[in-house]
């Protein structure tokens, strides 16, 4: 299954804007996204925002990145051109959201 | 003893009666295929496919045939059921994976192959039977539920972390956990129940320990769907003040 197109943008802007190897910019975005509750194949571009801004960051910093804020806050305008849409297929909280509408 | 049994069996045939009308009329409005899927499956497995065998039991003396059409009904309705919640299952968490898709469309032949040789070998005569045939049928009424049940608690983990960011809605957060207890309840009484069975060589009804625990299970499923589809008011604002406060505006 492909990864979203968030998760491949991100990795590649880190990996050109830092010391990371392509695997290495992959996996430190992964982590992120775990923590997160996130899956690298159906982030969105606000989701990997709010992941850009609140944990990415620290992954850098665990890991001795420096300038690890400045390459986040880079980042951001990049996501921000991307269209919110999702892998194409409905997320399961979309469906258990509508499954406790009104009928 | 006995009728407290009977409290958690009535309650849990009221309460997926209504939890799975509701969802069908969901879906009427919606024509979103997982609220068929899930409403055909709380249908199917609940008040119909657990209510005519009941049923049957009410009327098996005088009329053993109308007994035993009950019972037919009542698996072909589990075995509807169960493979709704099958395609559920692959349809609302795995919908791009081609080798999740294969389970319900394995299954649902399997099913439909079970029914129809518990038919035509007049399984349904007795209720409580344990045909290879009705082994096959309970286990994938089982696993459905099981599997659904995995399913829900695993995305309710990761629905918990995205809660901490702002990211999920704490009642769809706990909505998936409820979901996973409710079908877990109903997935695990169910095997205790035909395990039971299989041990003793007993029917589950003359079990009193064994119709103990389904009525408990019964009722924990009651009570998980309720408050997952229905949920009152009050839980509504018990789960939204409860939750974490986000670190993202």
């Amino acid at each position: 299954m492909a990864d979203a197109r968030a998760f491949d943008l991100i990795c590649e802007e880190i990996e050109q804007k830092s010391s990371l190897s392509r695997l290495e910019a992959r996996g430190t975005v992964r982590l992120a996204l775990k923590k997160a509750g996130l899956d690298a194949t159906t982030v969105t571009p606000r989701q990997m925002l709010v992941v850009v801004e609140k944990l990415l960051p620290g992954e850098f910093e665990s890991r001795g990145i420096e300038g690890g804020a400045q390459i986040c806050a880079a980042l951001e305008p990049r996501l921000a051109q991307l269209s919110d849409e999702g892998s194409g297929a409905e997320a399961p909280e979309q469906v258990f959201a509508r499954l406790g509408g009104q009928a | 003893m006995g009728s407290l049994v009977w409290i958690g069996f009535i309650t849990f045939f009221i309460v997926s009666l209504l939890v799975g009308l509701r969802l069908l009329l969901l879906w009427w409005r919606t024509r979103q295929i997982p609220e068929l899927l899930i409403g055909i499956g709380v249908l199917g497995i609940g008040p119909v496919g657990f209510g005519l065998p009941v049923a049957s039991g009410l009327v098996a003396g005088s009329r053993p045939g109308l007994g035993a059409v009950l019972v037919g009904i009542g698996a072909l309705a589990v075995a509807i059921g169960a493979g709704a919640k099958l395609t559920f299952n692959w349809r609302v968490y795995h919908p791009q994976s081609r080798s999740v898709g294969v389970i319900p469309f394995a299954a649902g032949p399997i099913l439909l192959a079970a029914w129809l040789t518990e038919w035509a070998t007049g399984g349904f005569v007795e209720v409580n039977s344990a045909s290879p045939a009705t082994l096959i049928r309970t286990s994938l009424q089982i696993a459905c539920l099981l599997w659904g049940s995995g399913e829900a608690l695993r995305y309710w983990t990761m629905m918990r972390r995205r809660e901490r960011l702002g990211l999920a809605d704490p009642l769809v957060t706990n909505r998936f956990l409820l979901w996973g207890i409710g079908a877990g309840a109903a997935g695990l009484g169910s095997f205790i129940g035909i395990a039971a069975q299989l041990a003793t060589g007993s029917a589950t009804g003359e079990i009193p320990w064994v119709m103990t625990s389904s009525s408990l299970h019964g009722l924990i499923a009651a009570i998980a769907l309720w408050f997952a589809f229905v949920p009152p008011g009050f839980y509504r604002r018990y789960i939204q003040a409860r939750a974490p406060r986000s670190v993202v505006a």
